[in-house]
């Protein structure tokens, strides 16, 4: 899944620089690999805003302080458990939390200096939110399903995103792009999931409770099962909305998906 | 004058920033709460809080309002120390096990993530654009001191505008800011919101160069970490920076650091009796002589007076 059909390709290359340069520190790069942009999250973001007639200019000043919690956040995945001896550990634990604290500060800054206090507020409000889910994952990891587990990530995963709904929508379509969000950054993570373990890479967190009770097959097919279902969801809301060119536009990530998806053959 | 003296005298404004405090973590996660406030529990000096009610007598003095700021840098400061713990793979702070020793690493990030929004939550209540600029300039300032401090991990070529520079940006500035925030959420004039920054600033050098002494010589016990604790992170503070570049001690404590039996033990007990400490404290003073300086700005008042006696309090703490 990547951005480049876009017929928006210029402003979100934009944004993403913007981004990377932001949260460009060669120090800390020497240590930590800091986590790639979400793309998706970025364009169903960029789209929203975009549907709801927020200029390109302001989507871009609430896209990169919001895409800077995330990789702010995702850092602070990346602080191992582990107590290390060797010095590059180390340092890679340190400066993860540093980087982590240095991208969430500038969210704020960077809201401050164009004086969006409410937004300050609300994002505040769901990285608070965030955290409580993380918590709760974390601690009750065993004794959660599938699908409960499947749940809590999603809130984790859009938390920062439907911040802005409540600013933009009217009670009516809040729903409905509630909806488009949720179930796109549920795509994302299921299709991640599934393609991580087709190039042999380690058995995230979700697979691996499936196959308590699933064999790796069975797993497999039923999150392809499982994200199909929801992009065919996606496509009936996207109908719904108004403006053509963002429904083409969210359309096309829909159809990119499920070639993808379909690539892959499980069972 | 000791804290305790001064802070009798805030006694009520000061309990209620507690309860304050304490009503903050709203979260209804259990373990996210007991976390979130293990540090709180713990104690600590609040200076910043302090800083702030003080501020804010020297224009329209107004609770209310004040606490926002007051709560916010405190919870800003407490997400910073539990983070820091994780940096520091420390154990023990103010004598009780750190967030990340009583739970693990992975806890301490959320927690220390989850304090951060709400003192951003908190300060949000205020709706003065100029405190947020401030405050976020700030907070961002912070997080880069942090990382130039790991990047002079065990650095011994540092030189002492390296050393202040990164103090500054350490701690000095959110003292700095909590002084000029209390002000200008007050209303106070430009004069005295001038006066406050540069006072907190001076007074923030000289806290922080008073605690990178107390790692040498304080009281274990009372400083809930083991002595030398910086040095032994890696950590190249004050005494230790001048030991290093001063004629008289340079070439003995390069030979201690390079030995292997117990070097580290003797090289610190060697700063310890070094010049670098008189060198320090006398920097310290200096600083606070100047924080004095900036007082003479501000109008007569009791405020005035405790902010006086806060500073030499900094000076002589031996905790």
């Amino acid at each position: 899944m990547n951005f480049f059909k876009s017929q928006f390709h210029g402003e979100i290359s934009d944004i993403i620089n913007e981004i990377k340069k932001q949260a460009e520190n060669e120090f800390v790069q020497q240590y930590v690999d800091i986590p790639p942009v979400p793309l998706v999250r970025l364009q169903v973001l960029f789209l929203f805003l975009l549907d709801s007639n927020v200029t390109v200019e302001n989507i871009k000043k609430y896209a990169v302080p919001t895409l800077l919690i995330q990789i702010g956040l995702d850092c602070h995945e990346k602080v191992s458990l582990t107590t290390y001896r060797d010095l590059n550990q180390i340092r890679s634990r340190q400066l993860a939390v540093l980087a982590g604290d240095f991208y969430s500060s500038k969210y704020y800054y960077l809201l401050s200096q164009i004086e969006d206090i409410e937004l300050v507020r609300s994002l505040a409000d769901s990285i608070l939110k965030i955290n409580e889910v993380k918590t709760e994952v974390y601690t009750s990891l065993s004794k959660l399903s599938a699908d409960q587990l499947l749940a809590l990530l999603n809130t984790i995963d859009s938390g920062l995103y439907l911040s802005f709904l409540s600013r933009y929508v009217q009670d009516g379509g809040r729903n409905l792009w509630r909806n488009i969000i949720i179930n796109f950054i549920r795509v994302e993570r299921l299709t991640d999931e599934l393609l991580s373990f087709r190039w042999g890479q380690i058995v995230k967190i979700q697979l691996s409770k499936l196959l308590e009770d699933r064999t790796i097959q069975e797993s497999c097919a039923w999150l392809q099962g499982q994200a199909l279902e929801l992009l065919d969801e996606i496509a009936t809301q996207v109908n719904q909305l108004e403006q053509p060119r963002v429904q083409g536009e969210l359309q096309n990530m829909v159809d990119a998906f499920r070639q993808q998806l379909k690539s892959q053959v499980f069972g | 004058m000791k804290l305790a003296e001064i802070y009798l005298q805030m006694r009520s404004d000061m309990n209620f920033i507690e309860k304050e405090l304490e009503k903050s973590i709203t979260t209804k996660h259990g373990l996210l709460r007991e976390a979130a406030s293990h540090l709180m529990k713990a104690g600590g000096k609040r200076i910043r809080p302090v800083f702030v009610l003080l501020a804010g007598k020297l224009g329209t003095y107004d609770l209310e309002r004040l606490k926002n700021v007051a709560v916010a840098l405190e919870l800003i400061h407490m997400a910073t120390l539990v983070h820091d713990d994780v940096i520091d793979d420390a154990e023990k702070r103010r004598g009780q096990l750190t967030v990340k020793a009583k739970w693990d690493n992975r806890i301490a990030m959320y927690t220390g993530d989850y304090i951060l929004a709400e003192g951003l939550r908190t300060v949000t209540e205020l709706g003065m654009p100029r405190i947020h600029k401030i405050l976020s300039k700030a907070i961002v300032q912070v997080c880069v001191g942090e990382v130039e401090q790991i990047r002079d991990f065990h650095n011994w070529n540092q030189n002492l505008r390296r050393y202040l520079h990164r103090i500054k940006r350490k701690t000095a500035l959110l003292i700095a800011i909590s002084c000029q925030l209390g002000a200008i959420a007050a209303g106070a004039t430009e004069q005295v919101v001038r006066a406050m920054y540069n006072y907190g600033y001076h007074v923030g050098m000289a806290f922080q160069i008073t605690d990178d002494i107390l790692d040498f010589v304080g009281d274990e016990k009372k400083l809930g970490k083991p002595s030398g604790n910086d040095l032994r992170q890696g950590n190249i503070t004050l005494p230790a920076i001048y030991c290093y570049h001063d004629v008289k001690s340079a070439e003995q404590l390069q030979y201690l650091l390079r030995s292997e039996n117990h070097g580290m033990d003797k090289a610190i007990e060697y700063i310890r009796q070094s010049d670098g400490i008189h060198y320090a404290q006398c920097l310290a003073d200096k600083y606070l002589k100047k924080a004095l300086s900036w007082l003479d700005d501000l109008p007569d008042t009791s405020s005035r007076a405790t902010l006086y006696d806060l500073a030499n309090f900094i000076g002589k703490r031996q905790y």
